[in-house]
């Protein structure tokens, strides 16, 4: 009787409805943003985002820690979707620099924030809830997870129907862009910060 | 579009590509740039296209240095090369000429053109699925569509053949006589069916002659 439990906790436990919640709308929110990542040919930036987050992560509870109070260590979302976007701008920074192998910006974001992630978290010296940390779970999802979510969405599908021509013809061909009035400096820019704000959400869910 | 090039002077590292080149293109001109393979045809086009960056000499796109120059949305270009876009884009060719329009175009101008390219049965088919000669056809259409006052064609006619070159030429002329600034690069020789004005010929001793199509003999509409 567990699937029959699992619909009758749907109705009844608050959790429940708001990891049902979170999850219909990562479901809707992840392939409309990781189908372009795919097509852009950025698989690994995912992995590498999810771990340049754990600075934000580990700073929280090292904020925590050293400050003594636990409005860091409650919402270690914020941070987290602050570093992820740092990484995808760092990312980016090195895609520039390294022209030709463009793919080796990611490894060095990715070490880069795994060791800041580490150093965080032996300062902050608190190891026994760690797991959540890394990992998060979508039964902890808070009230301002969902709405923080319910926005990121919105806005992502706003941008994929106000260009919708831009986001295909980059996909298609980038070389053309320049001819259709596209930045495709900009368009890179956008598309970064708002994959890196959607990894973050991702990891902590 | 009026095209100033003055003194462009262009290297890959240490090898002189582009040497001293001054000319200029009016509005309406149709320039075929002819030479042998390494002798700075493709070079010059990245140049005019901004994506090699000019440092030595300075083009001139209506009076504007090509640095600051933002209005590339009035540049038709067809690559020589096609392996820049995504072959496992599943995209047709009516989806491709829709996502690339700046305006709004006329159904019939997209059949027409694709009709005279001899590629109107292809429409709803997948890109990847296209040969060569087909997809450089495509991107003709593509870069005609949007009424370009700058047509660039980086040998477009390579992977065509000898039946469809001849649908080509008869669209290319027709822009041209509809006022469209042509810039067309070609190895080959048989030039003669184009209506191009000037012709640039690049030497790969850095040589270069730029003249005016030798009028053709008198007709009788002249008597």
């Amino acid at each position: 009787m567990i699937t029959l439990s699992f619909f009758s906790d749907l109705f009844t436990e608050s959790f429940m409805q708001r990891a049902f919640l979170a999850g219909v709308m990562l479901g809707v929110l992840a392939p409309l943003i990781g189908s372009i990542v795919i097509i852009r040919r950025l698989s690994f930036i995912a992995d590498t985002l999810g771990h340049f987050s754990l600075v934000g992560i580990s700073l929280s509870l090292f904020l925590s820690y050293s400050l003594g109070n636990e409005i860091f260590a409650d919402r270690p979302l914020f941070l987290g979707i602050f570093f992820s976007v740092v990484g995808g701008l760092l990312i980016e920074i090195f895609r520039r620099y390294y022209k030709s192998y463009k793919e080796i910006s990611m490894p060095i974001v990715m070490s880069l924030g795994t060791a800041v992630s580490a150093m965080f978290f032996s300062l902050s010296k608190k190891t026994g809830s760690l797991y959540n940390y890394l990992f998060g779970s979508i039964l902890t999802v808070t009230d301002y997870y969902i709405v923080v979510i319910a926005i990121t969405m919105v806005v992502v599908i706003l941008l994929y129907v106000l260009f919708f021509r831009q986001i295909i013809s980059v996909s298609f061909e980038e070389g053309n862009a320049k001819f259709l009035g596209i930045n495709l400096n900009f368009f890179q820019l956008i598309f970064i910060i708002v994959l890196s704000v959607v990894v973050s959400m991702m990891k902590m869910s | 579009m009026l095209i100033d090039i003055n003194n462009l002077t262009f290297a890959y590292g240490h090898k002189v590509v582009l040497h001293d080149l001054s000319l200029t293109i009016k509005p309406g001109d149709f320039v075929v740039v002819s030479g042998k393979n390494g002798s700075g045809k493709s070079t010059l086009v990245k140049c005019l296209l901004g994506i090699n960056s000019v440092s030595n000499g300075l083009i001139f796109y209506n009076h504007e240095d090509i640095n600051y120059f933002k209005k590339w949305t009035d540049i038709g270009y067809v690559p020589q090369k096609f392996d820049d876009f995504n072959y496992e884009f599943p995209i047709t060719v009516s989806e491709i000429l829709s996502v690339s329009k700046l305006r709004k175009t006329s159904e019939a101008l997209k059949l027409k053109l694709l009709d005279d390219m001899g590629i109107l049965e292809n429409m709803n088919d997948s890109i990847n699925s296209l040969s060569g000669g087909q997809i450089q056809r495509v991107f003709v259409v593509r870069a005609m569509l949007n009424h370009p006052r700058l047509l660039i064609l980086d040998e477009p006619t390579a992977s065509i053949d000898r039946k469809n070159v001849e649908y080509f030429r008869k669209t290319v002329n027709r822009l041209h006589a509809e006022g469209v600034t042509i810039l067309l690069i070609s190895h080959e020789q048989t030039l003669d069916e184009l209506d191009y004005t000037h012709e640039l010929h690049l030497d790969p001793s850095l040589e270069y002659t730029y003249k005016a199509r030798p009028l053709p003999p008198p007709t009788e509409e002249i008597a």
